[in-house]
């Protein structure tokens, strides 16, 4: 890290000072309000993940949101929080490309606050018949930052406290350390994307291999931890039958199918603005050109092609791990 | 069809003396018809970047105005902007180069932080640009009158992350300006050219590389386009180029074609089709 900014209001937090001693030699940039540097117009987002800069600052606003309704699963309200915006890896297919403008880090750092608000909106869903359920990771990657950030350790820790709320943290990383040092939580779920490995090496760059993941999940189940699988995005491809169907039997050798928490099959959709911001930054790649099409201004791929690639991997996946855990989100609607 | 997009270096200078070093390290050529002084170098086996270099004369508005002149005259999208000058500094030493980090306008107090991606060992500064000379020294502070209104400016016309402005320190607490004239403050400059043009280079390589060209395959010159056709036509193709198939393969296609229509149909239901082959191995970054 070459840069860190730090908003001035949180220059005397502790938690920025040991980030800040984490890069001495980096330089370190006071400023006003984060959205001086990471909103002004005129960004390239491809041209700053070749080196991006850490930003320092407290979240004001909407620290816990709804999640949009075709992301809901297990029935009980759903909420989101982002304690960090844009993430180390560089996925091609990543909605956050086309969302934010820059590719800097942007950490909030006022983890108290979100905990609070967590606290708030779980209190206003004690009598539900199913708990309210916080995900972390729709903005960035839940544990690819935790040796600087602390941050599942932290919130891991407060949800002990909050046991009619489940945290799931959706990741891709082998940072799991903190979750192997310490008991695990029934109301904790660990949930990683996971792809077949040439899909993984041709478009999730930078992230850990398949192999790695499947051993960081191995690890997991085996202390205790509550499972997720995310299979999403799918990506069509040629042999994509193959290639599916070859993950699913490696992560069900590893894995104890009766011990998982949930696995959803999730369709490759971006809203168009964002798909054509994507396709402007990366126009050479093939994962925009291939079988797409635009309903209700949502780009995904053809209802075709989705119809086929869905029922393939529901049949593959019903070999492995019992229907009732398998959720399907296509992106169109002829499922 | 793909065109390759040859960068440009569009460096601003409010004195001919800032100028000058530049102008001999790069044998740049001065454009005589020119109504500002612009000189410039085109892309050669050398020097793989087109060079324009303008001096834009005192102060943010004419640095504003003289952005916007050359931007006219032949910006493109991800042109490199890079303004170097001299700036008063109360501590750091005469001669020393300083990537600005921060710039400040003290008229309006825009703030403007540049996007920092290629690597700067040297000082980096916080700059006050003034519309006067700015004396007395403020704290942790570069002092100049160009800065801020080169930002503003060139922003419009480039990405952010291309866009920078590097200070070589002319006079500090210790050296006030009394004693600079032309020829010290060339010196001054000259000195920090190898340095400054390592970044320049740097900021080139960042570059993307634009896909321009909209000319048609020969054979499809024949049928009346619309511009939103020629549009669709450079779409579709870029897209079955990035699926894979070659123009000839593509060319192969439009065989029967008796139509622009009929030609756009023909690519369209292959690229809907064609599922990508994944490459092998780890792709590149």
């Amino acid at each position: 890290m070459d840069t860190v900014y730090v908003e001035e209001q949180v220059l005397d937090h502790p938690r920025t000072k040991a980030i800040l001693k984490r890069y001495p030699r980096a330089s370190h940039i006071v400023i006003d309000r984060y959205g001086e540097v990471f909103n002004p117009h005129a960004q390239n987002f491809r041209i700053q993940k070749h080196n991006p800069s850490l930003i320092l600052a407290a979240k004001q606003n909407n620290k816990v949101l709804s999640t949009p309704s075709q992301y809901e699963t297990g029935g009980g309200a759903n909420y989101y929080f982002s304690h960090m915006l844009n993430c180390l890896y560089d996925c091609r297919y990543c909605f956050l490309q086309g969302m934010y403008r820059s590719a800097n880090y942007l950490l909030f750092v006022n983890y108290e606050d979100f905990v609070d608000k967590i606290k708030a909106v779980a209190k206003t869903h004690l009598h539900d018949d199913k708990p309210a359920w916080f995900f972390s990771g729709y903005d960035c990657d839940s544990l690819a930052f935790e040796p600087v950030s602390g941050f599942a350790e932290h919130f891991i820790g407060e949800f002990r406290n909050i046991p009619s709320a489940v945290l799931e943290l959706r990741t891709k990383s082998t940072q799991i350390r903190c979750l192997l040092d310490q008991q695990p939580l029934d109301n904790v779920v660990v949930a990683y994307s996971l792809s077949p490995e040439n899909v993984a090496e041709a478009v999730e760059l930078g992230a850990p291999s398949l192999a790695k993941r499947l051993d960081a999940l191995q690890r997991l189940q085996q202390h205790g931890w509550r499972i997720g699988l995310r299979f999403d995005p799918i990506i069509w491809h040629q042999g994509y039958q193959a290639s599916y169907i070859d993950l699913f039997q490696q992560v069900f050798t590893q894995l104890d199918a009766q011990q998982l928490d949930s696995v959803t099959l999730g369709g490759f959709r971006l809203p168009k603005g964002f798909y054509k911001i994507m396709r402007r930054l990366h126009p050479e790649h093939w994962l925009f050109s291939a079988g797409l099409s635009e309903a209700d201004g949502m780009i995904s791929y053809t209802p075709e092609i989705e119809g086929e690639v869905f029922a393939v991997l529901q049949q593959a996946l019903s070999d492995h791990v019992a229907d009732e855990l398998v959720y399907s989100y296509p992106a169109t609607t002829n499922q | 069809m793909s065109a390759t997009h040859t960068p440009t270096v569009n460096l601003a200078f409010a004195l001919r003396c800032e100028a000058k070093p530049w102008i001999d390290h790069y044998n740049l050529i001065q454009k005589q018809s020119a109504k500002l002084p612009l000189f410039q170098r085109a892309a050669d086996n050398e020097q793989p970047f087109n060079i324009n270099l303008i001096v834009a004369g005192i102060g943010g508005t004419n640095m504003a105005s003289g952005c916007g002149w050359l931007a006219a005259q032949s910006a493109t999208a991800n042109d490199v902007w890079v303004n170097i000058g001299i700036a008063g500094h109360a501590s750091l030493p005469l001669g020393e180069a300083a990537l600005v980090v921060h710039s400040l306008d003290s008229a309006d107090s825009q703030n403007h932080y540049p996007p920092l991606i290629c690597k700067w060992t040297g000082a980096k500064v916080s700059l006050l640009s003034g519309n006067e000379v700015i004396s007395d020294y403020p704290q942790n502070q570069a002092v100049d009158m160009e800065a801020s209104a080169f930002f503003q400016t060139a922003r419009r016309f480039s990405s952010s992350e291309l866009v920078q402005s590097l200070k070589v320190i002319s006079d500090n607490q210790q050296h006030g300006v009394e004693a600079l004239n032309a020829k010290r403050i060339s010196e001054l400059i000259a000195s920090q050219v190898e340095q400054i043009d390592a970044y320049i280079r740097a900021l080139v390589s960042l570059v993307p590389d634009l896909r321009q060209d909209m000319s048609l395959y020969p054979e499809l010159e024949q049928f009346h386009c619309t511009v939103s056709q020629r549009q669709q036509f450079t779409d579709l193709s870029g897209k079955l180029l990035s699926l894979g198939m070659a123009e000839s393969e593509q060319r192969a296609l439009l065989a029967g074609a008796t139509s622009m229509k009929q030609a756009l149909q023909a690519l369209r239901s292959v690229q809907l089709e064609t599922a990508p082959a994944l490459p092998v191995g780890r792709s590149e970054k």
